[in-house]
């Protein structure tokens, strides 16, 4: 069933066209959200859960009339998930780096693994929210130039730009952190 | 697009695409099962979480109660004695009388003396019985005010004076119609 179709049925109060929708988008979410609070995080799977529970309260406001509107729908609400997350809880990094300082060499490559990832993600929020949008969207969640295009409202060429932008931008940034970035 | 990128950049894409992880089966089947629970569910704390529809809801309690008892007290304000909702029309009095000021509350007395004197005349023809206790009643509404007028200050006594010397006559027209219908029965 087209996406569509799910979410008119969805709308009138198909429990299984909702259910549809939800698990459809279910990875796309689980993506983003992993990529905003880190996918080794105890709470990711609590984030996603309120993202979908949220879509799913709300999905009268839904509306699908452009192409894209639906994922667009979908990480809007997952963005603010993500932020409600952070307001409550805000990123802890401590006990693992005290460890990494004791413990053996299995510890310190999971801090170095993650700090390789709290880097990259640092320097993606200093990217405008327009670049950090295209590049999540682009290669995080794997839409192609076309469908972001869509999800973002702009044209392809537009959305070309930021990305090329963004990841100069984003090279750049990691770079000026640690004077390399591989 | 992707085959466009430069080498570094499309080293920074990969690096972007592994920090993300994709869900589990487990991963997925338990958070469905909790979305499902939960949609299932009410949702009281969404629903009660802007504090104006806390507020507006209380609001909307509050006006179909006081829009509920103002209807049914104005339903039973002609209630005759011998119905069950002249308890009600009663109640209802003295309830307004425990909100009223000194002053007002004498007034209101004398108000539901004057309406029950003149409902008595018009029911006395058919209803002997509910036209005595009508006026028996508008007469212990009318003592009361004559115990309580001490109680108020000189301008008042005058004001409900006046008031009291109106009810009287009434008093006394609804008895003179008991009285003659008496004589024709």
């Amino acid at each position: 069933m087209s996406a569509d179709e799910l979410v008119k049925r969805a709308k009138n109060g198909d429990s299984q066209a909702l259910d549809a929708l939800l698990e459809r988008h279910l990875p796309m979410v689980y993506r983003f959200v992993s990529i905003r609070v880190g996918r080794e995080h105890a709470d990711l799977d609590d984030v996603v859960q309120e993202t979908l529970i949220s879509a799913a309260r709300s999905i009268g406001s839904l509306r699908a009339e452009r192409d894209g509107a639906v994922p667009a729908w979908f990480l809007t609400i997952a963005r603010h998930k993500v932020a409600d997350h952070f307001r409550r809880t805000p990123e802890r990094t401590e006990a693992l780096d005290a460890r990494a300082a004791t413990e053996g060499p299995d510890v310190q490559e999971i801090v170095s693994e993650r700090d390789r990832g709290r880097r990259l993600r640092d320097a993606m929020r200093q990217l405008t929210p327009e670049q950090e949008e295209v590049l999540v969207l682009r290669f995080v969640l794997g839409f192609d130039g076309e469908q972001t295009a869509a999800i973002t409202g702009r044209t392809v060429g537009a959305t070309k730009a930021l990305q090329h932008r963004g990841l100069a931008s984003l090279e750049m940034l990691l770079l000026s952190q640690t004077g390399e970035w591989r | 697009m992707s085959d466009e990128l430069s080498p570094t950049e499309q080293e920074l894409a990969d690096q972007l695409s592994e920090l993300a992880v994709n869900p589990s089966a487990v991963d997925r089947d338990k958070i469905m099962r909790a979305v499902r629970t939960a949609v299932r569910a009410p949702a009281p704390a969404d629903r009660w979480r802007r504090p104006w529809r806390l507020v507006a809801a209380a609001t909307a309690v509050v006006l179909v109660v006081i829009t509920g008892a103002v209807g049914v007290l104005a339903a039973t304000s002609q209630a005759l004695p011998d119905s069950p909702a002249y308890n009600l029309r009663y109640a209802g009095e003295q309830l307004r009388l425990v909100v009223a000021s000194p002053v007002d509350g004498e007034q209101l007395r004398i108000q539901f003396a004057r309406e029950r004197f003149h409902q008595a005349q018009l029911v006395a023809h058919e209803n002997r019985s509910d036209a005595k206790r009508l006026i028996d009643d508008g007469s212990n509404y009318l003592d009361q005010t004559r115990r309580d007028l001490r109680s108020l200050s000189a301008d008042e006594q005058g004001q409900v004076q006046n008031q009291l010397n109106q009810a009287g006559q009434d008093q006394k027209a609804a008895e003179d119609q008991l009285n003659q219908q008496g004589d024709q029965g």
